[in-house]
C-alpha cells in the first residue's frame, strides 16, 4: 500500500479516535478513543518507515504501543477510581476543576 | 562694738518677739495661755524698744537678702535713727494697749488665738516698715502689713461685708502698691539701690541743671524724678487712705474696734506718713505741691464725709481720713516734723477714741444680750446720755476728743497748729506777696479744722450727752471692765499738750523737734516769713474755729436724735455717702473691670479657642475630603481594574467546564490554531 | 567606697535620668496581683531621684557658670561621605539655668506621686506612664545634645496624653488629643530648626580628631576659611557647639553669612522665631494657650500638678537654653515683641482667670498669667528680670503645684469644682482654709513667699532694660499683680468665708478637713515657698553665676550677630 493511502487511513482512525473522546459520555470509550488516536500515528509511523531501511519508525511505533499498555493501565486503575468515587463512569460528573 | 552687738541683739528681740508669740498663739490650742504669750510677746518687744533709745544712731544693720549678678545687691538693713526709735516705741506700745485692750474686748470670741496671733503678726511687720533701711524691705513689710490688715478686717469671716471689705482694703491698697513698685523698679533702674541711705546721700549732693537733675554718675530729667517721685507717693496714698483711694478705710471698721483703733487709726495707716518722711529727699518741689494738694482734698473729703454718718466708727473712720491727710498735706508743704508730730499725737487720740468707742459698742452689745432687745449696737442713734454709765470712758473719749478737735493745752493742738502755720508760710512764699491761689491749702486746713470740732463734738454730744435712746430704759448700759478702760484712759492721757510741750501755742517747740531731724531736701528752703508772730495769729484762729465747730455742734446736737441717712438734705446725702466716691467707683471701674474680664474669658472661648477648634474641625472636613477621594478615586481605579479581570475571569471560566472531554475538544481547537499559524506565517515563509 | 561614691556622682545625671525608667520597667515586668505595690514603688523611685537631684543640687558649684556633672557619650555615628559625619551624643550636663529645674522636677515629681496614691483604676499602666514620664521630663532638662533632647521632649507627651486620655475628666478624650496636636506642632517646628542646625553645625573637637588638629580655635578658623574637606567635617547636635558662631560651616543655612532667608528676614531670625513658637506652646503664650484649660481641668490631680508644675517650665527653659542660647540676636531683635507678648499673657491670662466659674480653669488661666512674668524677666536681658524668670519658673512650679493639690482635694471629696456651689469652707476645714490662704497668697505674690522675689526680679529687670522695654510698658505688667490678687481674693471670699454650705457635698456632716496624706504634700510645698521667699539666696545663688554668664553672652554675641545679620 502506498503511503499516501495509509496516511487517509491513519487520518481516519484519528479521527474517529477523536471523534468518540470528545463525544462519549462513558469514559471507557474515551479511554478506547484515545487508543485509536494513538493507533493512528503509529499507523503513520510505519507508514513513514517504509522507506527507513533502520526502521525507526517501526521501533518508535513498538515504543508507542509498550507505553499506551502502561497508560492505559494506569487509565483504567483512574477511572476505577473515579467511579468507586463518583458512582459513574460518566466524566461530566467528575467536574471538580469546574471553574 | 559689743554695744552695738547688743543693739543687734535688742533689735532682733524687738523685731522677733511679737512674730514668735505670733506663731506659738496659733499653734496653743490654749486660750489663756494664748492671752498671756502674746501680751508677754509684745511687752517684751515695747521693753527692747525702750531700751534701744540708748543705741548709738550709726549703729546700722545690713545684710544681703538676695545677690544679683556679681557683686549687685538687694540688702535688707536696720535704721537705727530717731524717727525709728520713736515710732518703733510708740508702735510697740499703742500695740501693748491694743493687746491688753482686746483681752477684755474679745473674750467670748471663739477665734481669739487667731485673732491675737494675727495682732502679734501685724506688730512684727508694722515694725519691719519703721526700722527698715532699704525701700525693698519698706515694701516687704509693707504688704505683709496690708495681708495681716486683710486678714483683721476679714476676722469674722462668716460675715459677708467683713469678707467683702477685707478685699477691697486689700484690692484698694495693691492699687497704690504698684505705683510704689513701680518708683522702686524705677529707683533701681536709675540708680542702682534701693538703700534708703545710699539714696539720701546721692541725694544730698543733687544739682540742678536746666531740667536736669545730676545725681552722682546718673543724670536724671526733672520730670522723670517727679514721676518717680509720684509712683512712691501711690504707696502712701494707697496705706494712708488719701484721695482717691481713701475709700477702703470706712468699710475697714468692719473689723473688730480694737483692730481699728491699732491699724486703721493709729499705725498701719500712718504708715504712709512715715513713708514718705523717708523717702522725703526724692520729692522736687514740683512733686510736693501734688502731694499738699492732695493731702488737702484728703482733708477736707474726710471731714465732709465724717459730719452725717451715724455709725460710732465710721465718724472716726473719716475723721483718720481728714487727719491722715493733714499729715501728708503737711509733708507736701515741707513741714516735716510738723507731719510726724500730727502723726504720733493722731495716734494716740485716734487710738483712744476707737477704744473708747469700742467700749460704747461692747457695752451697747451687752446691753442687747441683756435686753433681748435687738439694736445696732454701732448706730449712735441709739445712744446718747452714755456720760453717766460710763465715766472713765466718757473721760477717756472727751480728752482725746477735745485734742482731736484742735483745742489749746492738748497735743493735736499742737501738731495742728504747727502744720497749719507752716502751710500758711508755704503759700505765702510761694505767692510772694498777698495771697495766691497757694493760700487754698492752708485755707482748707481752717476749714477742716472748723468741721473737725464739728462732726466730733456731734458725736460727743450724741453719745455721751442727752437722754438716753434706747428702747427699753429699765435695762442700762454699763462701764466696761478694767481691761479695757484702763488702756483707753493711758492713751488719752497721753493726749495732752504738757506731754510734749511745755509752751502750750507752739508745737514746734517740743522736744521731739530736736530728736527728729528732717532730712536734707531738694526742695531749697528759704521761709523768709516770721513763724513766732504767725504762730500766734494761727493758734487764735484755730482755737476760735475749734470753739466755734464745738459750739455749733452742741447747739444742734444735744439731745436730738440725728436724721436717717434716707431724711437727709441731699447735701446731707451727698457726706452721708461720702461723696458718691463708692457709687463712682464702682460703675466706672469695677463694673468695666468685671465686664472685661467676662468679655475676654468669652473672647478666648470663641474666638481664640474657637479658632483652635475650627482649625481642628478644617483639618476634619479636609481628611474626609481626602477620604472620600482616596476611597471613590484613587480606591475605585483599583477596585474597577478588579472588577474588569473579574468580569473577564467570568467568561473564561466557561471553558473550565470541570469537563475532560471540553478540555480536550480546547486542546484540538489550540492545536488546530497553532497549525493554521504555523502554515499560514510560518510555512509559506519557509517555502517562499 | 569612695569609689562607688565617686562614679555615682560622676554619672549622677544618668541615674537621675534612668532611674525611674528602670522603676518603670520594673512597675511592667511585676504581676497584676501586686499592684497593690506599685504606688510605693513610684514613691520610692521619685523619693530616690529626689534624694539624688538634691545631693546633685549640694554639690552644684555655683560660682562656676559652665555646664557640670557634664558627660558625653557618642551615641549614632554614621558616615554619610560628602555631608561629613552625622554626629549624635549621649551627652549631659547641668548649669545654673537648668539646676533649679532638676531640683523642681524632682520636688513634682515625689508630691504628684503621693498625690497618686489614690488612683485605683489600671494602677499598672498609670504608674508605668508616670515613671515613664518622671524620666523624660528630668531627660528634657538634663541633654545638652539637641537630638537627645528632641527625643526627651518627644517621648514626654506619649505618657501625658495616656495620662490625660484615659486617667481624665469627662471631656478627656477632645482635651489630651488637643494637648497631643498642639504640642506636636509645635515640636515639629522645632525639628525643622534641629534639621536646620545640623545641616550647619560641626564638632569642632571631633573633627579637630579627624583631620588631626588638635586645638579648637584652629580647626575653627580651618573650618572658617573652609580648608576641611567636606568628608572630613562631624556634623553635631551638640547644643555647646551650637552656641558658637566659629561652628558654622560657612555659607550654610543657619550661619551668620548665610544667604538664605525668607522675606526681608535672615534665615536666624526664622530660625529663632520657629524655636520660640514651639516652645511658646509649651509655656505656654497668649494666644497659643488654649490647650492648657482643657489639659489641666481634664486631667486627674497629679498630672495637672505635674502639667503646671514642670511641663510648662520646659517650654520657659527652652528659651533660655535654645531660642536665646543659639540665636542671641533673635533675642535682642525681637525682644520688644517678647516683652510685649509677655505683658499680654499677664494681663490677658489675668482677665481670663478672673471670669472662671471652675476652680481649676481659674488656676489654668493664673498659670497663663504668671508665664508672663517669664517671658517679661527674660526678654528684658538684665539679670535680674533673667533671675525673676527663673525663679518665677521654679516658685510658679511649687505654688502651681500645690493649687491643684487644692482643686484636688475640693474634688476627691465632692467630684465638682465649680466655684458657686462652695461657701465658708473656713467654717468646716479650718486646716485647708489655712493652707489654700497661704498658697493663694503665695501665688499673688505676697513677700515673704518665693512669687514675690520672682515677680520683684522680673519687675526689676523690665524697669531696668531701656534698651528693650519701655518703662510703659514696665508699667503695664504691673496691674498684672491687681488683677492677680483680685481674682485669688474673690475665691478666697466666695469659697472659704462666708456661711459654710456645699452644695454637692454628699457624706455624713461637714466636709472632712485635710488628711495626713494631704498634709504630706501640702507641707513640703509650704516650707519650700515659704523658705525660698524668706532666703531665695539658697536657690539663686547657684543661678547667678550663669546668669551673668548668659546674659553678657546674648548681649555680645547678639550684638555681633546682629551686624553681621542685618547685612543681609
Amino acid at each position: 500500500m502506498s503511503t499516501e493511502q495509509l496516511l487517509i487511513l491513519a487520518a481516519f482512525v484519528f479521527c474517529s479516535g477523536l471523534f468518540i473522546a470528545l463525544t462519549k459520555k462513558n469514559s471507557i470509550f474515551i479511554l478506547i478513543g484515545i487508543e485509536l488516536m494513538l493507533n493512528a500515528s503509529n499507523i503513520n509511523f510505519v507508514a513513514f518507515s517504509q522507506d527507513d531501511p533502520t526502521l525507526q519508525g517501526q521501533m518508535a511505533a513498538i515504543f508507542v504501543m509498550v507505553i499506551a499498555a502502561a497508560e492505559t493501565a494506569v487509565a483504567l486503575a483512574i477511572l476505577f477510581k473515579i467511579y468507586r468515587h463518583y458512582q459513574s463512569s460518566d466524566l461530566k460528573d467528575a467536574n471538580e476543576l469546574k471553574g | 562694738m559689743e554695744a552695738a552687738q547688743n543693739h543687734s541683739t535688742l533689735l532682733i528681740i524687738l523685731l522677733l518677739a511679737p512674730l514668735a508669740s505670733a506663731v506659738l498663739t496659733l499653734l496653743l490650742r490654749n486660750r489663756k495661755g494664748a492671752l498671756w504669750l502674746s501680751v508677754g510677746g509684745v511687752i517684751i518687744s515695747f521693753v527692747s524698744a525702750v531700751l534701744l533709745f540708748n543705741s548709738p544712731e550709726s549703729s546700722a544693720i545690713h545684710f544681703t537678702w538676695l545677690s544679683i549678678g556679681e557683686g549687685r545687691t538687694l540688702t535688707f538693713g536696720f535704721s537705727f535713727d530717731w524717727l525709728s526709735r520713736i515710732i518703733a516705741a510708740l508702735v510697740t506700745f499703742v500695740s501693748l494697749l491694743v493687746h491688753v485692750y482686746s483681752v477684755g474686748y474679745m473674750r467670748h470670741d471663739t477665734g481669739i488665738n487667731r485673732y491675737f496671733a494675727f495682732l502679734g503678726l501685724f506688730t512684727f511687720s508694722m515694725l519691719g516698715i519703721v526700722l527698715s533701711q532699704s525701700l525693698l524691705m519698706v515694701f516687704f513689710f509693707w504688704e505683709l502689713v496690708g495681708f495681716t490688715s486683710y486678714l483683721l478686717i476679714g476676722f469674722w469671716y462668716q460675715k459677708a461685708s467683713a469678707n467683702q471689705a477685707a478685699k477691697k482694703a486689700f484690692i484698694v491698697n495693691r492699687i497704690g502698691d504698684l505705683g510704689f513698685l513701680a518708683g522702686i523698679a524705677l529707683l533701681w533702674g536709675w540708680l542702682g539701690t534701693m538703700n534708703l541711705d545710699e539714696l539720701q546721700s546721692i541725694f544730698a549732693v543733687a544739682q540742678y541743671d536746666n531740667g536736669y537733675w545730676l545725681l552722682g554718675i546718673t543724670e536724671l530729667s526733672n520730670l522723670a524724678l517727679i514721676g518717680t517721685a509720684l509712683a512712691l507717693f501711690c504707696g502712701v496714698i494707697g496705706k494712708s487712705a488719701q484721695f482717691p483711694l481713701q475709700v477702703w478705710l470706712p468699710d475697714a471698721m468692719e473689723g473688730p474696734t480694737p483692730v481699728s483703733a491699732l491699724i486703721h487709726a493709729a499705725t498701719m495707716v500712718a504708715a504712709g506718713v512715715f513713708l514718705l518722711a523717708r523717702i522725703f529727699f526724692i520729692f522736687p518741689v514740683e512733686a510736693l505741691t501734688v502731694v499738699a494738694i492732695i493731702g488737702a482734698i484728703t482733708a477736707l473729703i474726710g471731714a465732709i464725709a465724717a459730719l452725717t454718718q451715724t455709725d460710732i466708727k465710721k465718724v472716726l473712720a473719716f475723721s483718720t481720713i481728714s487727719q491722715l491727710g493733714y499729715m501728708v498735706l503737711a509733708m507736701g508743704v515741707g513741714a516735716w516734723f510738723a507731719a510726724l508730730f500730727h502723726m504720733i499725737t493722731h495716734a494716740f487720740f485716734k487710738a483712744a477714741l476707737f477704744l473708747s468707742s469700742g467700749s460704747v459698742i461692747h457695752s451697747m452689745h451687752e446691753w442687747e444680750e441683756k435686753s433681748g432687745q435687738h439694736i445696732d449696737p454701732q448706730d449712735m442713734r441709739y445712744m446718747g446720755g452714755l456720760r453717766k454709765q460710763m465715766p472713765v470712758t466718757f473721760y477717756s473719749y472727751l480728752i482725746a476728743m477735745l485734742s482731736l478737735a484742735g483745742l489749746p493745752f492738748f497735743s493735736g493742738f499742737l501738731s495742728k497748729d504747727a502744720i497749719i502755720v507752716e502751710a500758711w508760710a508755704w503759700a505765702s512764699n510761694l505767692s510772694g506777696a498777698g495771697i495766691s491761689v497757694f493760700h487754698l491749702i492752708p485755707i482748707i486746713a481752717l476749714l477742716t479744722a472748723f468741721l473737725t470740732a464739728f462732726y466730733m463734738g456731734r458725736q460727743l454730744f450724741l453719745v455721751f450727752f442727752g437722754k438716753r435712746r434706747l428702747p427699753i430704759s429699765e435695762v442700762k448700759p454699763i462701764e466696761v471692765e478694767g481691761w479695757m478702760k484702763w488702756p483707753t484712759a493711758i492713751l488719752s492721757l497721753l493726749s495732752l499738750g504738757f506731754f510734749y510741750s511745755l509752751n502750750p501755742l507752739d508745737g514746734e517747740a517740743t522736744w521731739l523737734n530736736d530728736l527728729l531731724k528732717a532730712p536734707a531736701s531738694l526742695v531749697s528752703s528759704t521761709t523768709t516769713m516770721d513763724t513766732h508772730s504767725l504762730h500766734l495769729i494761727m493758734a487764735a484762729v484755730t482755737v476760735f474755729l475749734a470753739v466755734a465747730g464745738i459750739a455749733v455742734a452742741y447747739k444742734k446736737y444735744t439731745d436730738k436724735t440725728p436724721t436717717a441717712a434716707d431724711q437727709l438734705s441731699p447735701i446731707g446725702k451727698f457726706s452721708y455717702h461720702q461723696l458718691y466716691f463708692n457709687r463712682a467707683y464702682h460703675s466706672a471701674f469695677v463694673q468695666p473691670f468685671t465686664k472685661l474680664s467676662s468679655f475676654i474669658a468669652r473672647f478666648d472661648h470663641a474666638i481664640i479657642d474657637g479658632l483652635v477648634n475650627l482649625l481642628g474641625v478644617m483639618g476634619v472636613v479636609l481628611s474626609q475630603l481626602l477620604g472620600w477621594i482616596d476611597r471613590y478615586i484613587v480606591d475605585g481605579i483599583v477596585n474597577s481594574s478588579a472588577w474588569l479581570s473579574g468580569r473577564f475571569g467570568q467568561v473564561t471560566r466557561g471553558i473550565q467546564g470541570g469537563n475532560a472531554q471540553s478540555y480536550l475538544l480546547w486542546g484540538v481547537v489550540g492545536i488546530l490554531l497553532m497549525m493554521v499559524w504555523v502554515f499560514q506565517f510560518i510555512a509559506w515563509k519557509v517555502t517562499f | 567606697m569612695g569609689i562607688s561614691i565617686y562614679c555615682m556622682e560622676s554619672n549622677l545625671l544618668t541615674i537621675l535620668i534612668f532611674l525611674p525608667l528602670a522603676f518603670a520597667v520594673l512597675v511592667l515586668l511585676l504581676p497584676e496581683k501586686m499592684s497593690g505595690s506599685f504606688r510605693g514603688l513610684t514613691l520610692s523611685a521619685t523619693g530616690l531621684q529626689l534624694a539624688l537631684a538634691i545631693w546633685l543640687f549640694v554639690k552644684f558649684d555655683g560660682a562656676q557658670s559652665g555646664y557640670q556633672f557634664w558627660q558625653k557619650v557618642d551615641w549614632i555615628t554614621l558616615d554619610l561621605r560628602s555631608l561629613g559625619l552625622l554626629s549624635i551624643d549621649y551627652q549631659v550636663g547641668v548649669d545654673g539655668l537648668s539646676i533649679l529645674m532638676v531640683l523642681l522636677t524632682a520636688i513634682v515629681m515625689f508630691i504628684g506621686a503621693i498625690s497618686s496614691w489614690n488612683i485605683t483604676e489600671k494602677r499598672k499602666g498609670y504608674f508605668a506612664l508616670y515613671l515613664l514620664l518622671s524620666s523624660n521630663v528630668m531627660g528634657c532638662f538634663i541633654a545638652l545634645d539637641f537630638f537627645l533632647f528632641y527625643l526627651f521632649f518627644e517621648f514626654m507627651l506619649l505618657p501625658m496624653y495616656f495620662l490625660i486620655g484615659l486617667w481624665g475628666g469627662k471631656r478627656r478624650a477632645y482635651a489630651s488629643i488637643k494637648f497631643f496636636l498642639y504640642t506636636l506642632v509645635g515640636s515639629l517646628l522645632i525639628l525643622a530648626v534641629i534639621i536646620g542646625l545640623y545641616l550647619s553645625v560641626i564638632d569642632p573637637m571631633e573633627t579637630g580628631d579627624r583631620i588631626g588638629v588638635a586645638d579648637i580655635s584652629q580647626v575653627q578658623q580651618m573650618l572658617q576659611t573652609g580648608q576641611i574637606d567636606d568628608e572630613a567635617l562631624v556634623r553635631t547636635f551638640s547644643i555647646p557647639a551650637m552656641s558658637d558662631s566659629q561652628n558654622y560651616i560657612p555659607g550654610s543655612l543657619l550661619s551668620l553669612a548665610s544667604d538664605a532667608g525668607y522675606g526681608t528676614s535672615h534665615a536666624r531670625y526664622w530660625a529663632f522665631l520657629l524655636i520660640f513658637i514651639g516652645f511658646a506652646v509649651k509655656l505656654p503664650i497668649v494666644p497659643l494657650h488654649t490647650w492648657l484649660p482643657d489639659a489641666h481641668v481634664e486631667a486627674p490631680t497629679p498630672i495637672s500638678v505635674v502639667l503646671a508644675g514642670i511641663l510648662l517650665k520646659i517650654g520657659g527653659y527652652g528659651f533660655f537654653r535654645f531660642a536665646y542660647g543659639i540665636f542671641p540676636e533673635g533675642g535682642i531683635y525681637f525682644g520688644y515683641w517678647i516683652a510685649v507678648l509677655g505683658v499680654l499673657a499677664i494681663i490677658y491670662g489675668g482677665l481670663n482667670a478672673m471670669a472662671q466659674k471652675d476652680l481649676k480653669r481659674l488656676i489654668a488661666y493664673s498659670s497663663v498669667s504668671h508665664m508672663g512674668f517669664v517671658l517679661l524677666g527674660l526678654a528684658s536681658l538684665t539679670e535680674e528680670g533673667a533671675l525673676g524668670a527663673i525663679m518665677m519658673m521654679f516658685s510658679h512650679g511649687l505654688t502651681s503645684a500645690a493649687s491643684f493639690l487644692i482643686a484636688g482635694v475640693i474634688y476627691d471629696r465632692t467630684k465638682d469644682r465649680l466655684i458657686e456651689n462652695y461657701s465658708g469652707m473656713a467654717s468646716a476645714m479650718p486646716y485647708f482654709t489655712f493652707v489654700s490662704v497661704v498658697i493663694f497668697f503665695a501665688s499673688l505674690g505676697l513677700p515673704g513667699f518665693s512669687g514675690f522675689v520672682a515677680e520683684l526680679l522680673a519687675f526689676l529687670g523690665a524697669f531696668s532694660s531701656d534698651e528693650i522695654i519701655p518703662t510703659w510698658l514696665a508699667i503695664l505688667s504691673l496691674t498684672g499683680l491687681l488683677i492677680t490678687a483680685a481674682y485669688y481674693l474673690w475665691v478666697i471670699q466666695r469659697m472659704y468665708f462666708g456661711e459654710y454650705w456645699v452644695r454637692s457635698w454628699k457624706g455624713q456632716g461637714a466636709m472632712p478637713d485635710l488628711s495626713k496624706r494631704e498634709w504630706l504634700m501640702f507641707a513640703p510645698l509650704m516650707i519650700l515657698i515659704f523658705l525660698f521667699g524668706i532666703m531665695p539666696n539658697l536657690v539663686l545663688d547657684p543661678v547667678n553665676a550663669s546668669v551673668t554668664t548668659f546674659v553678657q553672652t546674648v548681649w555680645e554675641n547678639g550684638s555681633q550677630y546682629l551686624d553681621n545679620v542685618t547685612g543681609w
